[in-house]
C-alpha cells in the first residue's frame, strides 16, 4: 500500500500557499504582494522539499543499514496500523513481554547497566554509553572483516533480545545485517551481567561458538514478526535481513492485517461488523478459530518443529507461509512420538517436553486437549481483559486468564472437582498447595531461563514415570523432604497405583537429595529450584536446604550455581548472598558461600559422597 | 432594530448563554473523573470515550461563543432580512448536534469506534459551516451597503 501521508502533507501545503496568496493579493499594493507571494511560494516549497528528501533519506539509511530493517511486505502493515480501531488490545499487547521480546536499543529499551567493563577470560569487553548509542569494545573477533588499527574493535548494539528475565544484546558484525552475539546476558531482576554459559544448560566443557548470525537465522523465526533472514546465497554468511515489526506484534497472531485495514477503513463495513450485521473481514481472530487450529497460532513458536523442506526455502527468501488459521502441519513438522522420545534436548525419554517454550508438543499430548474444546485460550488471554482487577505486571507474566493459580481453569470443565469433592480426590485441605489441580497435573519439570516452569501436558503423577524416565514426579515437587518410597505408598493407597518397587535409597533418602547429587543437570536444576518454591518450602520447610544448596553452589554446570543461588536467596533474602559469587569459579563458590551465611550441617557427607559417586555425568545441553 | 431580529438576537444569546455554562460545567465533570481516576472514563479501553467527551467540552463552549457572537452581530448589524434567519435556523440546528453527537456517541464505544450518535455531530458541523458561510456572506454585503 503506497503511504498517502507525502501527498497529503503536499495538497495542505498547496492549499495553504494558494490561501496565502489570495489574501495577500487583497490585502497588500503590489510590489510589496509580489514580493510576500513569492515568501510565502519560496517557504512552502522549501518544507515540501526538506519532507519529500527527509523520506527519501530514510529509505537510503534502511537500504543502507548494517542491522535486521522493518519492512512491510505482503500484505503486513504493523501494529500501529491497529491502534485507532483496537486501542485496548493494542495497550494490552504493548505492555506485553511478547512486544518487547526484540527491541531496538534506547535508553527506555536497554536493561543492561552500560558503562562497565566485562571480564570473560583473558578477554575485556567495554561496554559505554555515548551519544544515545550503546558500543561494545571487544578483541578483534573472528566476524570481523572491517578494518582494524589494533587488536581491539568497537561495535553498536543494534537489537536486544527479551525484556523479562534476561537481556541478550546483539552488535552489528559489519557484514552486511548480520549480528553477533555479545558474550554476556543481563539478569534483568539482579542487575547482573553473567557470560552466556553461565546462563543457559550447556556441558561444562563444550566450546560455545561466536553466535555470529543466530539472530538472522533462528531467533528472527519467532521473536519478530513476519521476519525474513534473506541470506545473499551463495554466500551464507551476509544477509539483508527484514522483518514486519520488532517483537511478536499482533499480525504475529491475527495474520497479515492490510486487507483487513483496507477493508475497515470503510466506517460502513466497521460498524456493520461492530454492531454484529457482518463480520470483520480480512483477519483472523484466534478466539473464533477451532481449538486445533487456534492452539496452532501459538505453535507456530511454541513448539519443537522443523520447516518442511520447501518452507524453510520461502521463508529465507520471503518469511513463512504459514498464516495463523491455516493447518500449521502443512508447513511444518511438529516433533511428537518417537522423534520426541529420541530428542534429549527438548524431551525427556517418554516424549514429554523438558524445556521451556515449547508447550504446544505438550499440550499436543494432553487428554484434555484430545477432547478437542481445550485450547491454549481456555487458560491464557494475550489481552488483558477489562474489568480484570490485576496489575498488568500480574498478568502479563503469565499472559493468564484470572483465576491465577486457583482451580478454576480447570474447573470450567471438571466441575464437579469443588469443595468436598475436590478434597475427596488431592486427600490434601481444599485450601492448600496440594489442592491447586495445576500443582499436581502441571508439576514444574520443564526448564528454562535458569527456573522450572510447569508442564503443559496435563498428567497425573505416577512414581513408576519417573523411575522410567528420570522426570520427578510432582508429589515430591512439594514434599522435597520426602522419598519416593512415601510417594508411591501414597499414591497406591489413592489412586490404587501399584507399588513400585524401589530400592533402598529411593526408599530411604529424600527424592530430592537423590536428584541433587545423583541426577543428571536437568534433575539437579529441578531439585535446586524446588528448594526455593514457596509451595515446597511451606511444605517440607526450608533451613534444611540451605546446607544442601551451599553444596550445590560448585555444580560444574555454570548456571545450576545460579539456580542454587536464586533458591538461597528465597530463603535467606536477597541481601544474604551477593552476585559477586558468581563472578567466581565453580570451585570457589561454596566457599565463598559459607563465608557470606556460615557454614551449616546437611545431611550425611559420607551418603552424599557415595551419590556424588553414583552421579548421571551424561552431558546435558538444553535448547531453550 | 425590527421584531424579527429582536428575537433571533434574544434566541441566540439565550442559547449561547445555556451552551456555555452547560459545556463548561462538563468540563469541569470530566476534570473531576480525571481527579478520581475513574477508569469507565481513563482506562485505555476508554480511550474513544474520553476523546469525544473532550471534543463534545470543547466544541460545546465555543458554539456557545458562536452563537453569542451572533446575536452581537445581528444586534449590531440592525436588519435581519430573509438570509440571517436561514443563517440562524442552521447555526441553531448545528450547535445542539454537533456537541449532542460527541457527547452521546462516547457514551457507548465500540473500540476505537463510538456509538452511532456520533453521527449526529457531522451534521451539526455541516449546517453550522452553512449557517456561518450565509452569516458571513450577509454581514460583508451589509458592511458594503453601509460603507456605500
Amino acid at each position: 500500500m503506497t503511504d498517502p501521508v507525502p501527498a497529503l502533507l503536499i495538497a495542505i501545503a498547496a492549499i495553504f500557499a494558494a490561501t496565502c496568496i489570495v489574501a495577500l493579493r487583497a490585502w497588500f499594493p503590489g510590489r510589496l504582494s509580489r514580493l510576500l507571494i513569492l515568501g510565502v511560494v519560496g517557504i512552502t516549497a522549501a518544507l515540501t522539499l526538506r519532507t519529500t528528501i527527509g523520506a527519501s533519506a530514510e529509505m537510503i539509511r534502511g537500504a543502507t543499514a548494517d542491522y535486521p530493517v522493518r519492512s512491510e511486505d505482503r500484505g503486513y502493515v504493523s501494529s500501529d496500523q491497529c491502534r485507532a480501531c483496537h486501542p485496548r488490545e493494542y495497550a494490552t499487547w504493548h505492555s506485553s513481554y511478547h512486544r518487547t521480546m526484540t527491541q531496538r536499543p534506547s535508553p527506555e529499551s536497554v536493561a543492561g547497566l552500560f558503562d562497565v567493563s566485562l571480564s570473560a577470560g583473558d578477554d575485556r569487553l567495554d561496554l559505554t554509553e555515548r551519544d544515545g548509542r550503546f558500543l561494545v569494545g571487544m578483541p578483534k573477533p573472528e566476524w570481523w572483516h572491517g578494518p582494524s588499527l589494533d587488536e581491539r574493535i568497537e561495535r553498536p548494539v543494534e537489537l536486544m533480545t527479551g525484556s523479562h528475565h534476561y537481556q541478550v544484546y546483539w552488535v552489528s558484525s559489519g557484514n552486511s545485517r548480520m549480528l553477533a552475539q555479545v558474550p554476556f546476558v543481563f539478569l534483568i531482576r539482579e542487575r547482573l551481567w553473567f557470560p552466556r554459559r553461565s546462563v543457559f544448560m550447556v556441558p561444562p566443557d563444550e566450546v560455545l561458538d561466536a553466535e555470529y548470525a543466530r539472530w538472522n537465522t533462528n531467533c528472527i523465526m519467532c521473536h519478530t514478526t513476519n521476519g525474513r533472514p534473506r541470506p545473499q546465497l551463495p554466500r551464507t554468511d551476509l544477509a539483508q535481513t527484514e522483518v514486519g515489526e520488532f517483537g511478536i506484534a499482533c499480525e504475529a497472531c491475527h495474520g497479515p492485517g492490510g486487507r483487513h485495514v483496507q477493508q475497515m477503513s470503510n466506517p460502513l463495513r466497521r460498524y456493520s461488523a461492530r454492531l454484529g450485521i457482518a463480520t470483520a473481514s480480512g483477519i483472523v481472530n484466534p478466539a473464533h478459530l477451532p481449538a486445533e487450529r487456534s492452539a496452532q497460532v501459538c505453535g507456530q513458536c511454541h513448539s519443537v518443529h522443523e520447516l518442511r523442506r520447501d518452507e524453510f526455502e520461502h521463508w529465507i527468501r520471503e518469511g513463512f507461509r504459514f498464516r495463523p488459521g491455516d493447518d500449521l502441519n502443512v508447513t511444518r513438522r511438529v516433533i511428537v512420538g518417537s522423534e520426541a522420545r529420541n530428542d534429549a534436548e527438548h524431551f525427556w525419554p517418554d516424549g514429554a517436553v523438558r524445556v521451556t517454550g515449547r508447550e504446544y508438543n505438550a499440550l499436543l499430548d494432553s487428554p484434555c486437549f484430545k477432547s478437542g474444546k481445550f485450547t491454549c485460550l481456555s487458560c491464557h488471554e494475550p489481552h488483558k481483559q477489562e474489568g480484570d482487577a490485576r496489575a498488568l505486571g500480574q498478568w502479563r507474566v503469565g499472559l493468564l486468564r484470572p483465576f491465577e493459580e486457583g482451580n478454576e481453569q480447570c474447573q470450567q470443565c471438571h466441575q464437579t472437582k469443588t469443595g468436598d469433592r475436590l478434597v475427596a480426590h488431592t486427600h490434601h485441605a481444599s485450601e492448600s498447595s496440594g489442592s491447586v489441580c495445576v500443582n499436581c497435573h502441571m508439576p514444574h519439570t520443564v526448564y528454562g531461563l535458569a527456573k522450572m516452569e510447569r508442564d503443559h501436558r496435563i498428567s497425573s503423577p505416577r512414581v513408576r514415570d519417573e523411575l522410567a524416565t528420570g522426570r520427578p514426579n510432582a508429589c515430591n515437587l512439594c514434599h522435597i523432604e520426602r522419598t519416593l518410597d512415601w510417594s508411591g505408598r501414597y499414591l497406591a493407597q489413592w489412586y490404587e497405583q501399584a507399588e513400585p518397587a524401589l530400592t533402598a535409597d529411593q526408599q530411604q533418602i529424600p527424592a530430592s537429595l537423590l536428584w541433587l547429587y545423583r541426577g543428571d543437570a536437568h534433575q539437579r536444576a529441578i531439585a535446586m529450584w524446588a528448594m526455593g518454591w514457596p509451595a515446597a518450602r511451606a511444605t517440607a520447610g526450608q533451613e534444611w536446604a540451605v546446607p544442601e544448596l551451599t553444596r550445590a553452589m560448585d555444580d560444574p554446570y555454570q548456571v545450576l550455581g545460579l539456580v542454587a543461588w536464586r533458591s538461597l536467596r528465597k530463603i535467606l533474602g536477597d541481601d544474604a548472598l551477593p552476585g559477586s559469587i558468581l563472578a567466581l569459579p565453580p570451585s570457589q563458590r561454596v566457599q565463598a558461600t559459607e563465608a557470606a551465611i556460615g557454614h551449616r550441617d546437611g545431611f550425611d557427607p559420607a551418603a552424599v559422597a557415595r551419590l556424588l559417586s553414583q552421579r548421571d555425568n551424561r552431558p546435558v545441553r538444553l535448547s531453550e | 432594530m425590527d421584531q424579527d431580529t429582536a428575537r433571533l438576537t434574544r434566541r441566540h444569546f439565550t442559547l449561547g448563554w445555556i451552551l456555555l455554562p452547560t459545556f463548561m460545567l462538563l468540563g469541569l465533570t470530566l476534570e473531576t473523573l480525571h481527579g478520581f481516576k475513574v477508569q469507565w472514563y481513563l482506562s485505555v479501553a476508554n480511550e474513544t470515550r474520553r476523546f469525544l467527551w473532550t471534543l463534545a467540552h470543547a466544541h460545546g463552549v465555543l458554539v456557545g461563543l458562536v452563537n453569542i457572537a451572533f446575536a452581537l452581530t445581528l444586534r449590531a448589524l440592525g436588519g435581519a432580512g430573509r438570509a440571517a434567519s436561514i443563517a440562524s435556523t442552521l447555526v441553531v440546528c448545528g450547535s445542539l448536534l454537533l456537541p449532542a453527537g460527541f457527547l452521546l456517541g462516547g457514551i457507548v464505544v465500540y473500540g476505537g469506534d463510538p456509538g452511532l450518535f456520533i453521527l449526529l455531530s457531522p451534521v451539526g458541523g455541516a449546517l453550522l459551516i452553512g449557517g456561518t458561510t450565509i452569516a458571513a456572506a450577509h454581514v460583508i454585503r451589509s458592511l458594503k451597503v453601509q460603507d456605500a
